[in-house]
Parts: structure tokens; sequence; C-alpha cells
């Protein structure tokens, strides 16, 4: 959550955004950064005309997941490389 | 991440603390090259220093994302400052309190909210998208990420300029996609989960 979206909310709305996320906490700009970085990079090179919707922490959870994916796929390469 | 270094970057929209600021940290840990813009030149500069103080490459620019004139500047000032243009981030929002707690529900927000909110958060987005696609276009490829809401699948009671808008980008988004997408250009969406 940003401050501006802080500022905007309640303390019990954002009580019912925690409870509704599956997450210990509610997603910070650097969650979304993380998606953005992917989005621009190589890894998102398929990836055309998506909305991810990186505040559900499921989503951001798929994107580590990616993430994951993307070192083991470089892992590999670097084996295949050498 | 790969991909990412040496390669340019716009961070349309960068404030400390807000997601535009931290993508633009971000982007530069990853080695890119960033212009961070905000209306505040100030809020820009902000940014850039914290990227320079971790190591990174920056410019902050002001911009008026209102303003089509002022977005081409801002992308030309980029290109020519770091020799091309690879990706966009259009993030830009007025969330200030004077523009957001005004924006209330369909029956009573004032039109002055709802076309300065429609000119901020689509129009503005269309301005970005509008002078970047032709250049990345002729670079062979890029990448332009729009800046959604989950609050346009919730349909809330409140912010019906900001979740209209939002929606918006949508078409935005899957048009450009749809143009860009044989010249090695993606378009993407982005789907926050607050307000």
């Amino acid at each position: 959550m940003t401050k501006a979206a802080y500022d905007n909310t309640t303390e019990e709305y954002r009580k019912q955004m925690l409870a509704s996320v599956r997450s210990p906490r509610l997603g910070a700009p650097e969650d979304i950064a993380a998606m953005v970085a992917f989005l621009f990079s190589d890894v998102g090179a398929y990836k055309q005309n998506r909305a991810p919707s990186v505040g559900e922490e499921a989503k951001v959870a798929n994107a580590d997941e990616a993430l994951r994916e993307q070192m083991q796929q470089e892992a590999a390469q670097e084996l295949i490389d050498r | 991440m790969r991909g990412l270094r040496d390669k340019v970057a716009i961070v349309a929209g960068a404030a400390p603390g807000n997601i535009g600021g931290a993508t633009a940290l971000r982007l530069a840990q990853e080695g890119m090259k960033v212009t961070a813009a905000d209306f505040n030149e100030a809020t820009a500069r902000a940014v850039v220093d914290q990227i320079k103080s971790a190591g990174g490459h920056a410019v902050a620019r002001a911009f008026d994302i209102t303003k089509e004139a002022s977005y081409e500047q801002l992308i030309d000032f980029t290109v020519k400052e770091f020799g091309g243009l690879d990706g966009l981030f259009n993030v830009a929002a007025d969330l200030s309190v004077n523009n957001i707690r005004r924006d209330t529900d369909v029956t009573s927000v004032p039109l002055d909210v709802w076309q300065h909110t429609i000119d901020v958060t689509l129009t503005g987005y269309m301005y970005g998208v509008r002078h970047a696609l032709p250049l990345l276009i002729k670079r062979g490829g890029g990448v332009i990420v729009n800046t959604t809401s989950s609050e346009v699948w919730m349909g809330e009671d409140v912010r019906v300029a900001y979740q209209t808008a939002k929606s918006g980008l949508i078409g935005l988004t899957r048009h450009t996609a749809t143009l860009g997408g044989k010249h090695g250009v993606r378009c993407n969406l982005l789907a926050p989960g607050s307000p």
C-alpha cells in the first residue's frame, strides 16, 4: 500500500483488505516494481496484453514463481554455455 | 533480470514512496538508465537522488501529463540523454486530497474533477503511448506498461472518475498490444490492488 492509498483509506478498510489477501501483509510499491521489471525484461518476452493484478498477494506469489523460474532457466543456460 | 542492463526507461509519475518511485529505483538497480518524471520536479529529483546513492543511472524531469507537448518533450529529452527508449511505465495519477476526495459518485462528482481525472489518467497515458510507440517500433521493439487499478473490477461506490478513467486503459492497452505486437512492442496493464 502506498502512502497516498494509506491516507485515503480507513483502518477498517485496510483490515478488510488484509483479511482478503493470502499474505500476512498488504502489497507494497516494491512488489509492483518487481512486476514492472519482469514485464520489461526478457523473462516477460511473451507477455502481451496482460493485466496482472499484483495487489492481490496470490498473484504476487505467482510473480515470485516466475522470477524463480527465470533464475532456474538462467542457471540451466549457464551450464549449457559452459 | 535478463534483458534490462543498459536499456532505457521512462517512469512517468515517480515520487519517493509511490509505485513510480519504487519502480524507477528497481529498474535502475537492474541496470537500466531511467528518466524519473513527475509533475513536481523536486519529487522526481528526490527519486533520482535515491537511485544515484544506490549507484544507479537516472535523470529527473518535470512534465505535465495533461499537455501533449510536455509528454513529447519528456520522450525527446530521454532519447537525447540516453540515446533511445526501450520501456515506458505510465503510472501518473493525481491522488491529491483535493482531487481524490472530491471524486465521489456519479450523482455528485464535480465535472472539473471528472475531466481532470480523465485528462491525467487516460488522455495523458495516451499521449505517452502515442509518442513512444513509433520510436519503439523503429527501434525494433520495446515495452509499454500502463497502470490501472483493481478498483476497475471491484466496482466501488466512490471514485467514479478514477475508476472510469482507469477502465479506459484496458482498451488503450489492448489496442496498443495489437498495433505494436507484430513489430516487437509489448503493451501490458498492471492492476495494483488498493486505491
